[in-house]
């Protein structure tokens, strides 16, 4: 096994940090869908992360919150709250899927480790 | 752990929802409610405005209810010598509740805590999957 294997954790482990963060934008999002004048927040992607701090460490903060270019664009209502709840949803389930892929990957590398230390 | 703040967040939209339903719950049982002496106001209905604010113990905005504000819209008259709040001239001033901007006004309500209460669904998973890498 090369080292470079290692930098698959390192990276899972930065996918896992940008969802992390991005759940939580997301989850204000939600808590904010009647606050009048609120518009809907989005980290940076994490490929623009990534390309911005190639060898970054693992912990560092992942993204800035910038405002979130499709939640604008569906309108906004009356009392100027930017949030589709819809599009918003959607976002929690694709950060769940990613999760849930990066996860297991970072497990599975895991294993890989122990498979070849001699515990399965 | 950040994931927890994430949950926290949640928590703090649906309790600001489930007051949100306790004024709507409080005007509804209200809307028949006049005054007691002649030519006394009814109850006023009150809605709830939300804001986004600096929550310190958890380092980042939260919602929360600012405030719950009195409706200052007119009251609706309506001709009922006999009642005891009626005026001189017989009508009475009946409550600024309409039960169907109430009814809708519920429905958003549940949405909204519905649409928070599956972002801690999805939260709770990923903490499980998260813990799941120690086994």
């Amino acid at each position: 096994m090369t080292f470079a294997s290692m930098d698959v954790l390192a990276l899972a482990e930065r996918r896992l940090a940008w969802i992390d963060q991005r759940q939580r934008v997301l989850a204000q999002n939600i808590a904010n869908v009647n606050t009048p004048g609120y518009v809907a927040k989005d980290v940076v992607p994490f490929n623009e992360v990534l390309a911005s701090q190639p060898g970054g460490g693992t912990m560092r903060p992942a993204a800035r919150m910038v405002a979130a270019k499709d939640g604008t664009s569906s309108g906004q209502s009356i009392d100027g709250n930017g949030v589709a709840l819809d599009e918003q949803l959607e976002k929690v389930a694709e950060a769940d899927t990613a999760q849930q892929l990066a996860s297991n990957l970072y497990k599975k590398y895991l294993g890989l480790f122990k498979t070849a230390i001699g515990r399965s | 752990m950040d994931l927890t703040t994430t949950l926290q967040l949640s928590a703090k939209g649906m309790t600001a929802q489930s007051t949100r339903l306790q004024v709507i719950a409080q005007n509804l049982a209200n809307s028949d409610t006049t005054g007691s002496s002649p030519g006394a106001d009814p109850y006023r209905r009150k809605t709830v405005v939300f804001s986004n604010t600096l929550d310190r113990s958890l380092d980042t905005t939260s919602v929360s209810v600012r405030q719950i504000v009195p409706d200052t819209s007119a009251f609706p008259r309506r001709f009922d010598p006999s009642n005891p709040a009626a005026d001189t001239t017989g009508y009475v001033k009946t409550p600024n509740v309409n039960s169907f901007v109430e009814i809708m006004d519920m429905k958003e309500a549940q949405r909204s805590y519905s649409a928070n209460l599956n972002v801690m669904e999805a939260t709770r998973g990923m903490m499980n999957r998260t813990v799941d890498l120690l086994r």
